[in-house]
């Protein structure tokens, strides 16, 4: 079918004042919040799963490959239509549905932006635990495609673990519950298994999220150090001493400088790294855990510990660290965001390797990053406006992933593998291991419509280590 | 089935497969047998490689495969459609790598809880489940069954802690999915899909976990109701309160003389609550005082701190998997929160239908309810089918409250009335285009899943 034939079809399912198919609309939407681009065939808005449900079915009689798109911050390519296709677009499905207090759940459409929902129930002392840094823009939707984590999830669990049912439109057009608001429903744990399936499974229509009590006091101290490999080695101190925090998020050098002329957030632009650390409890347990962690820190050569005084004070530390990713652009045209995981007592080593990659290339390389859950947030600054650039950019991102695969960690903590880091799924998973995911994949959408081109390598395409592995391993 | 036996086939295949094995005398077979179904041979693969070679031996010559912890669970789910050969994960015995400053652990699936608590306990550490039968239970069976207890509340269930699973599959190949990294979106979560899948997609061979720290300090607080409705109004508060416990069960008059704790807090009868609060500092104070405060104020006529906190929990825990004998009937039954009195109600008036009363333990936070009746031996010969109908009709209402019922354990001529399992609605075709994918011969555990699965 034709590009005009197919958009009228689209048409009479959603309506033609939601369906966009000429070149001039379709631009708009062939980029997410990573480097790479594609363009849809088109892009519907649907209002319901009805309608996404006739939108596969068309899509399925077609052999049109179709992807669910949120707000679109997504880092890996999740809602690039690469093959092509539909784009299904979430912004006529932005309702909360129902806030059930009695039974901690709510109910959302994917729409949803994440702090929307934080916010709509605040004055009922609950909230929805993921906090990624985008979640004044990012969706509860790409939220459970993605597996979203931010800072806050050291303590309390990323989007999966604060997920109890799905609504979910299968790939062969039927709209089926999955879970609900109860836990441990029998059968395979098919909502576990779909959240953080980076849309490949179907498209979901619906999300039952769990809702958590907010910590009665909050304490945010910012810990000041002149190295970087004492800030790493204060971070595996603290796990190890037996303390959780809510969070520990350590910057860089470059970081600190970017974010203080951005946001003016009133971090030291002398230090080497800071880390920012939250606790939360009830309000007799923070003096004791501040005394404990400043007790690891001072061991680590802490050079000043900043306990935030006020509210004020406490929201502008965050308001720095989750401003850091955009206060990028004061220092550099453009930035390329890592996800690497390590193993928590392996921060230090792998900083001091990614250092000396970027030392190699002659390109910088800012950190900041969850460090209480070892998720680096290495950021490659560059200009794409100098030829070649983006090219080194992207070998650099290689060798970053080799760094952190040969710590015994992973490609993504947390924005998911995509389309970017496809090819380097070899990296940490065997042949046999993706063969058998592929099998689960098409075992649930044997069509392969279902945004495509996605956390699989290419067939015939493997990654190819980088120079320096192949010197290193003599291949 | 013994007869149907190629004996000379699977002597050969494990024998070059380096898998130790050997047939199974007739008491043996008995003691192995699932709902009846008696195994003719065993197998004790030794690596993960071993376990791969074993199942493929016995898929390519059409037997059909249990695979075994310590047994503990064996008599969840239906009667399989066939059981000839056992895999035992035994000799899978090996803490594989372990990371105290990481906050991480990897181990061999036929690791027992109990040695994996003991290892981690040297850095004051601890895998933060507690299933019933926490002395013999392994790794493996833990997560097959998707076995917690009480402190899921506070810790999460054996599903949030898993980070990365090794499976044998029947192809012989042995698979990875996640990692040992703590935060993982690395391909698809293929951990969650197996914990609770009872053996039927793959054998579980290597599992990674995040751990916690072991708390400085615990306290329980038990306050005693004489109403469902003001019990529900003391956990309500609890929940929705700061106050984050990490365990909060109740317990009916049955339960709490099974567990000999039926004195506590002060006069019998009633409804039991008791919270576990472990928050660091002088934190653990405020959580037992407030605990107290808030049960009084929703209308506890009495209220007590356990002595003897952690003894306690384990005492609860164990009694959900205690109950042996012909006549134990144990139902786990799953619903929204708000929902847990009624359905305490509810499995009550069950209990009258089938004579004995049952004995309740309900996850207030979770809303995980337990039951479990001793039904005296009038109530089992050519009873089954009063039975079965007296379960079916509470599960139809539970499905009214968006809930489900599974019978853990029941008398085994029981499992000819009844689905243990229940309708899982329309996600069944999901399920099953799965398990066909995985295991396309079904060699693994048939039959004793949902929908036949």
């Amino acid at each position: 079918m034709e590009r005009r034939a197919f958009a009228a079809a689209l048409a009479e399912i959603v309506g033609a004042e939601n369906v966009l198919w000429q070149d001039y609309d379709l631009m708009l939407y062939e980029y997410d919040g990573s480097i790479d681009r594609s363009r849809p065939e088109a892009v519907v808005i649907p209002a319901s799963a009805e309608q996404i449900a006739e939108v596969i079915r068309l899509c399925a009689r077609e052999k049109k490959p179709y992807t669910a798109r949120g707000a679109g911050t997504g880092l890996s390519g999740g809602a690039l239509p690469v093959e092509g296709g539909v784009l299904i677009v979430f912004s006529r499905m932005n309702e909360i549905q129902d806030v059930d207090l009695p039974n901690l759940r709510a109910v959302v459409q994917p729409g949803v932006v994440n702090l929307h929902l934080s916010q709509a129930i605040a004055a009922t002392g609950l909230h929805f635990v993921p906090d990624p840094s985008s979640q004044k823009a990012c969706t509860i939707g790409g939220n459970v495609g993605e597996n979203s984590g931010g800072p806050h999830t050291l303590l309390y669990g990323v989007t999966t673990n604060h997920i109890t049912g799905l609504e979910l439109v299968t790939t062969d057009g039927q709209v089926v519950e999955l879970g609900g608001k109860a836990m441990d429903l029998p059968g395979y744990d098919l909502t576990g298994l779909f959240v953080g399936s980076e849309g490949t499974f179907g498209i979901v229509t619906k999300a039952i999220v769990r809702l958590t009590p907010l910590a009665e006091s909050v304490r945010t101290m910012l810990a000041i150090f002149d190295s970087l490999d004492d800030a790493s080695n204060a971070v595996s101190g603290i796990i190890a001493a037996g303390i959780v925090p809510a969070a520990i998020e350590m910057m860089d050098h470059l970081s600190l400088v970017a974010v203080e002329a951005s946001v003016h957030a009133g971090y030291p632009t002398d230090a080497e790294a800071v880390l920012l650390v939250e606790i939360d409890s009830l309000k007799e347990g923070l003096d004791d855990q501040t005394e404990r962690i400043r007790q690891v820190c001072e061991q680590n050569r802490v050079r000043e510990i900043r306990v935030a005084k006020t509210a004020k004070e406490r929201n502008l530390l965050w308001a720095g660290r989750k401003g850091a990713f955009s206060a990028m652009g004061r220092i550099s045209p453009d930035f390329y965001t890592m996800d690497g995981c390590v193993p928590r007592d392996r921060i230090a080593e792998v900083l001091r390797q990614i250092g000396e990659i970027s030392e190699r290339y002659g390109i910088r390389i800012a950190n900041v990053f969850h460090a209480g859950d070892g998720n680096l947030h290495p950021l490659v600054l560059f200009d794409s406006d100098v030829p070649g650039q983006e090219e080194k950019v992207r070998e650099m991102g290689v060798e970053i992933l080799e760094v952190c695969a040969d710590a015994g960690g992973s490609l993504t903590g947390e924005h998911g593998i995509g389309v970017e880091k496809r090819e380097m799924m070899g990296m940490i998973f065997s042949d046999d291991d993706l063969e058998w995911m592929k099998t689960v994949k098409v075992a649930i959408d044997p069509g392969g419509l279902s945004n495509p081109g996605k956390i699989f390598p290419t067939p015939g395409k493997c990654w190819t280590p980088s120079k320096k592995r192949i010197a290193a391993v003599g291949w | 089935m013994a007869e149907l036996l190629d004996r000379a086939g699977l002597a050969a295949g494990l024998e070059s497969a380096g898998v130790g094995w050997r047939e199974l005398t007739d008491a043996e077979r008995e003691d192995y047998a699932v709902d009846d179904v008696a195994p003719s041979a065993i197998c004790w693969p030794a690596s993960l490689d071993e376990a791969g070679r074993a199942l493929a031996v016995a898929d390519r010559l059409g037997l059909k495969v249990a695979p075994r912890g310590a047994g503990t669970k064996v008599g969840l789910g239906n009667a399989p459609r066939g059981c000839d050969l056992i895999v035992s994960t035994e000799r899978l015995n090996e803490i594989v790598d372990y990371a105290p400053a990481n906050l991480t652990v990897t181990v061999q699936t036929g690791v027992t809880l109990a040695q994996l608590q003991a290892k981690l306990g040297e850095a004051r550490q601890f895998l933060p489940i507690d299933p019933p039968h926490a002395g013999q239970a392994t790794i493996g069976g833990i997560l097959s069954t998707n076995a917690n207890g009480p402190r899921r509340l506070g810790y999460g269930s054996v599903r949030d802690l898993v980070i990365g699973t090794k499976a044998a599959t029947t192809s012989g190949k042995v698979v990875k999915a996640g990692g040992r990294v703590v935060k993982n979106v690395a391909g698809y979560d293929l951990n969650k899909l197996y914990v609770g899948s009872l053996g039927t997609l793959v054998l579980l061979v290597e599992a990674s976990f995040k751990i916690a720290p072991k708390p400085e300090g615990q306290t329980t607080v038990a306050g005693r109701f004489a109403s469902l409705d003001a019990l529900a109004e003391a956990s309500r508060a609890i929940l929705h309160s700061p106050l984050l416990p990490s365990a909060l069960d109740v317990l009916n008059a049955a339960a709490a003389e099974r567990l000999g704790v039926a004195g506590l807090p002060g006069g019998r009868g009633g409804y039991l609550l008791a919270a576990l609060g472990t928050a660091p500092g002088g934190a653990l104070q405020r959580q037992r005082d407030d605990f107290a405060r808030l049960f009084t104020t929703a209308g506890a006529s009495s209220t007590a701190t356990v002595e003897d906190s952690d003894g306690f929990w384990s005492r609860v825990s164990a009694s959900q998997g205690e109950d042996v004998g012909i006549g134990a009937l144990r139902t786990k039954v799953s619903v929204p929160l708000a929902e847990v009195p009624a359905v305490a109600r509810l499995l009550e008036r069950t209990g009258q239908t089938l004579v004995a009363p049952p004995s309740i333990i309900a996850r207030a936070g979770t809303g995980i309810v337990y039951a479990g009746w001793n039904l005296p031996e009038s109530m089992l010969n050519g009873n089954s089918g009063k039975l079965a109908n007296a379960l079916a009709e509470a599960r139809r209402q539970l499905q009214g409250r968006g809930g489900a019922m599974v019978v853990e354990n029941c008398p085994p001529d029981l499992k000819d009335h009844l689905d243990v399992w229940g309708d899982v609605g329309p996600a069944l075709d999901i399920m099953r285009r799965l398990k066909s994918a995985l295991d396309p011969h079904d060699t693994l555990n048939p039959g004793r899943f949902v929908g036949g699965i």
